[in-house]
């Protein structure tokens, strides 16, 4: 499993290619090639590189070393069938990191990202009626036990759809140019990576990259099952269109709107897995 | 930290990566033990290849990493 690492490294930079590609289509422009974001991550890499002076020099480096390590961590979740919960811990260790991103170079556009991504905490919400919801249903919050009640069950899609939704939400959150992302939004620059480039951006790209794969493959196997190598990639890419078509569609909310529209969405979960819990 | 401690950093970590892929083929116990070591070593590997091969061959901190 440690090999797939480099792999999933690169088709999750596939991925971010190809959700450009799909949005740009989708807005009648040309967009980049698929594979732009991999050349764009080596282009960083290659950059110039250096620590500002009004940043936090310890937190400033460490906190990209963080993102990957939460992130590679998380794919070991994924894919050994380890618990939800510490899937989620994984999640809001991705908010501190967030945080920590604006917060340690001292630019005041990385603050004001680094204060959206606090207040948009909100987009963890879904994932505790994702949760608490494939626990109702299926009894168990081990991974591998949940692929193994679809093989007798059926996909849980179809089983426990709102669940779904709410698992497919929380992704969309973390997409970039998505109605959720506010974090990075274009009137504060880049947000909370405004002043991480050359090095440290490319090491960012990385993480992002094996977030947006173990996000992905997250779903499939919670929602689908466990599929072949293959059939799980065509199913993480259509998975991905349908955010992408999502993300060209919409336009980013404001944050107050952002954290208002997830609150509701987890309320009327909420509801649903009271009614689950007590009739089902 | 000159472009020779970047590269000295990158094999070394490299070769731990190694050896944890090679710990988890033969079935080593603990099973956590080279997850662990592949989580916090992958990341530094990372940034010590992209900043061995962004330093410049010439004297001096380069990337400069601080004032």
């Amino acid at each position: 499993m440690i090999t797939l690492i480099i792999p999933a490294v690169f088709i999750g930079l596939l991925f971010h290619g190809i959700h450009r590609k799909v949005i740009a289509r989708i807005q009648e422009r040309p967009g980049p090639p698929i594979w732009q974001e991999i050349l764009h991550t080596l282009k960083f890499s290659f950059k110039q590189t250096w620590i500002p002076k009004t940043a936090s020099m310890p937190m400033y480096v460490f906190i990209v070393a963080v993102s990957i390590a939460i992130w590679t961590g998380a794919f070991y979740i994924v894919f050994s069938g380890g618990s939800l919960l510490l899937l989620f811990a994984v999640f809001m260790l991705h908010k501190i990191t967030e945080h920590g991103l604006g917060l340690s170079s001292g630019s005041p556009y990385g603050k004001f990202g680094a204060i959206r991504s606090v207040m948009s905490a909100a987009s963890e919400i879904p994932l505790f009626a994702t949760i608490a919801g494939i626990y109702v249903v299926t009894g168990s919050l081990m991974i591998s036990d949940i692929t193994r009640y679809q093989e007798i069950h059926g996909p849980l899609l179809t089983g426990a759809f709102p669940i779904a939704i709410a698992m497919y939400i929380v992704i969309l959150s973390k997409m970039h140019y998505g109605p959720f992302s506010i974090i990075e939004a274009k009137e504060i620059v880049s947000g909370n990576r405004t002043e991480h480039f050359g090095v440290w951006r490319a090491g960012l790209e990385v993480a992002y990259a094996l977030k947006t794969f173990v996000l992905l493959a997250a779903f499939v196997l919670l929602f689908i099952g466990a599929l072949p190598w293959y059939l799980m990639l065509i199913a993480m890419l259509i998975v991905l269109i349908s955010l992408s078509f999502i993300c060209a569609f919409t336009p980013m909310l404001s944050p107050f709107d952002a954290v208002a529209m997830q609150t509701v969405i987890t309320g009327v979960l909420a509801v649903y897995i009271i009614i689950l819990g007590v009739i089902g | 930290m000159n472009k020779e401690s970047y590269l000295a950093v990158t094999i070394i970590t490299a070769v731990i990566l190694v050896l944890a892929a090679y710990a988890v083929s033969i079935g080593i116990e603990p099973g956590w033990l080279p997850v662990i070591v592949v989580v916090l070593t992958f990341p530094v590997f990372i940034l010590a290849l992209f900043l061995w091969w962004n330093a410049s061959n010439v004297e001096g901190d380069i990337p400069f990493t601080g004032y």
